[in-house]
């Protein structure tokens, strides 16, 4: 078997609007200029809207993968020229994980040709715990989980972690503390969601990063643009931009790890 | 088929008593379902004449012919199936012949009644009794059905350009397409005119999706040659919806799905099929999930 380069991420939350799609398109924006191909895929069924937040209405979308002849690589939408494309959402499909082996390896045989493209993977993933954000969740090298300082977000964001590692054995997780005044809520959310998985599940999820309230990222919702190419000055693009490069950093030292694996692994079996 | 052939019945004694002969298979399954309704029944009255002791309301035999079959043989059954309290008649020849017709005629009636003359198909009357079946079924076991309501493209056109008979060909072609691409449990029925459905117990949105597509290609294979016209192919549309054992779907909410899908099917410009939009996903309840010291941990950090 080829080796594998890509890291594979997925982004989720628990919670809706906390900013998954956000954080997810600006990464990517971020690996994309520093020279790194990526894809950014929404796997968001029931509501996506990564398409919004790039200002486009794609004509086609996964859902054409499994229903007709079309090459993985036609669908992809190239939002900027050299290594920033995007794969828009199924919507209103049945979730993926209720395909049977067949229709799932034929989904993954489709998409393999266009991954092996790309240094990087970004799965935005819909809010909620549902079978969909468990299988994408679980099937990729590195799990970010958004949480903000409201305790809404912090029981969401702990009730997903624990689900996924009780019911499907995934215990690691990096966590990202979005819309924080300050670096004292940020490092007080961390702190809590850390020590109750500790407490109760029996591992320690790694802080990532935190990304800054700030009032230039609806801005960039309004505009359409990523706030890294809108403002890459302000407090969260710089943020953002940090933990980008964490990010490339932890690429690296997982290298060995993923250039073994397939890009996702498909832990179908714990679904069904 | 049963045979009434008094040879098989020789043979079938001679062979050891308590084997079932083949031909006797479908009787022992039917009285195996009759049982358990009438115990089911007997159970319902128990409990509805918990406290009185009034008279029984009704008294009834209930008899099925079976030719072909002795009483020493239904002996051995009875002993085998522990169907002690079923009484066993042996008719002469003429009574024998005219219950016989009169069973026959009545077969008759209810194949007619539950099937559509021109293809054979099971009609919309049964289908619905068929899918409420299954419905019950589905939320017994927590399994899944799926429902696909097919209507052929562009019919009027054909019949307009070809003639009445000609439809009805291409209406048995699709029948007959249906049967032979269908699973052996799977119904396939002519709801009226040119639509038809088709029930699949257990698939999923997608497999019946693929299954349906399945049936659409090998619909498009078949040439249909009507007298004095060019042989000319025919396609479908169709719409699929599903039931899940946790849904609180009904089968009318369960029809009007398929049949939107249809609906879209058709908008987006027929010879496809379409899934129904759904919310499949069952969420985990995030509020019973987290306990209250889990909480108070996330929010204060103590316990
Ligand atoms: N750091 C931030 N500062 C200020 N506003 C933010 C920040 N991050 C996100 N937001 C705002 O929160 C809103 C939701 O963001 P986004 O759509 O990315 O969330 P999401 O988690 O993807 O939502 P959904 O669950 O609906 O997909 C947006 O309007 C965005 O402007
Ligand atoms: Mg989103």
């Amino acid at each position: 078997m080829q080796q594998n380069k890509t890291l594979s991420i997925s982004v989720l939350s628990g919670k809706g609007g906390v900013g998954k799609s956000n954080i997810a398109l600006n990464l990517g924006y971020c690996m994309f200029r520093g020279g790194f191909p990526l894809l950014l895929m929404d796997c968001d069924l029931g509501l996506a809207n990564l398409d919004v937040l790039l200002g486009i209405a794609p004509e086609n979308n996964m859902q054409n993968l499994l229903d007709s002849d079309m090459d993985a690589r036609d669908i992809a939408v190239h939002i900027e020229p050299g290594g920033f494309d995007f794969l828009p959402a199924a919507s209103g499909v049945p979730e993926l994980v209720e395909m049977d082996a067949e229709l799932r390896a034929m989904l993954f045989r489709k998409l393999t040709p266009l991954f092996s493209r790309y240094d990087y993977l970004f799965m935005d993933l819909g809010a909620g715990i549902t079978p969909t954000v468990l299988a994408f969740a679980a099937m990729t090298h590195v799990r970010l989980v958004v949480v903000t300082p409201e305790p809404t977000s912090l029981t969401d964001s702990y009730a997903l972690m624990k689900v996924l590692s009780t019911q499907h054995g995934v215990k690691d997780f990096y966590v990202i503390v979005n819309q924080a005044e300050d670096k004292k809520e940020e490092d007080i959310t961390f702190r809590r969601l850390a020590a109750a998985c500790d407490r109760f599940l029996g591992f320690t999820p790694t802080l990532l990063g935190g990304i800054r309230l700030d009032k230039m990222v609806p801005e960039s919702v309004r505009r359409q643009k990523p706030l890294l190419k809108l403002a890459p000055t302000s407090p969260a693009a710089q943020d953002l931009f940090a933990l980008a490069v964490k990010l490339q950093r932890l690429h690296g030292t997982m290298g060995q790890r993923i250039a073994a694996g397939p890009f996702l692994t498909d832990v179908a079996g714990n679904f069904e | 088929m049963r045979k009434t052939n008094d040879d098989t019945t020789a043979e079938a004694t001679s062979d050891q008593r308590t084997a079932i002969p083949e031909d006797m298979r479908d009787l022992t399954v039917e009285l195996e379902a009759l049982q358990q309704l009438l115990l089911q029944h007997s159970a319902a009255q128990s409990d509805n004449n918990a406290g009185g002791s009034s008279a029984p309301a009704g008294l009834v035999a209930i008899t099925r012919l079976f030719p072909g079959m002795s009483i020493e043989q239904w002996r051995a059954l009875a002993e085998s199936h522990g169907l002690h309290e079923w009484l066993a008649l042996s008719l002469d020849k003429s009574s024998f012949l005219n219950l016989r017709h009169l069973q026959r005629a009545l077969e008759e009636l209810a194949h007619q009644s539950e099937h559509d003359p021109l293809t054979g198909l099971v009609n919309r009357r049964a289908f619905e009794r068929r899918l409420h079946m299954e419905a019950e079924r589905v939320e017994r076991s927590n399994g899944n059905v799926c429902l696909a309501v097919l209507d052929i493209d562009n019919f009027k056109q054909v019949n307009d350009t070809y003639g009445h008979p000609c439809g009805d060909e291409v209406l048995c072609g699709l029948s007959g397409v249906l049967e032979e691409t269908k699973r052996a449990y799977d119904v396939a029925a002519r709801l009226g005119g040119e639509e038809f459905a088709l029930l699949l117990p257990g698939a999923t949105p997608l497999r019946a999706k693929s299954m349906v597509e399945r049936v659409l290609h090998a619909f498009g294979q078949h040439h249909f040659a009507c007298e004095g016209h060019a042989p000319f192919a025919c396609t479908f549309s169709g719409g699929v919806a599903c039931l899940r054992g946790n849904d609180s779907l009904g089968i009318a909410q369960l029809m009007e799905l398929a049949d939107q899908a249809l609906y879209e099917a058709k908008r987006a410009g027929k010879n496809r099929i379409h899934i129904a939009r759904q919310r499949q996903e069952i969420e985990y309840d995030r509020s019973t999930m987290v306990h209250s010291n889990e909480k108070q941990f996330l929010f204060s950090g103590i316990e």
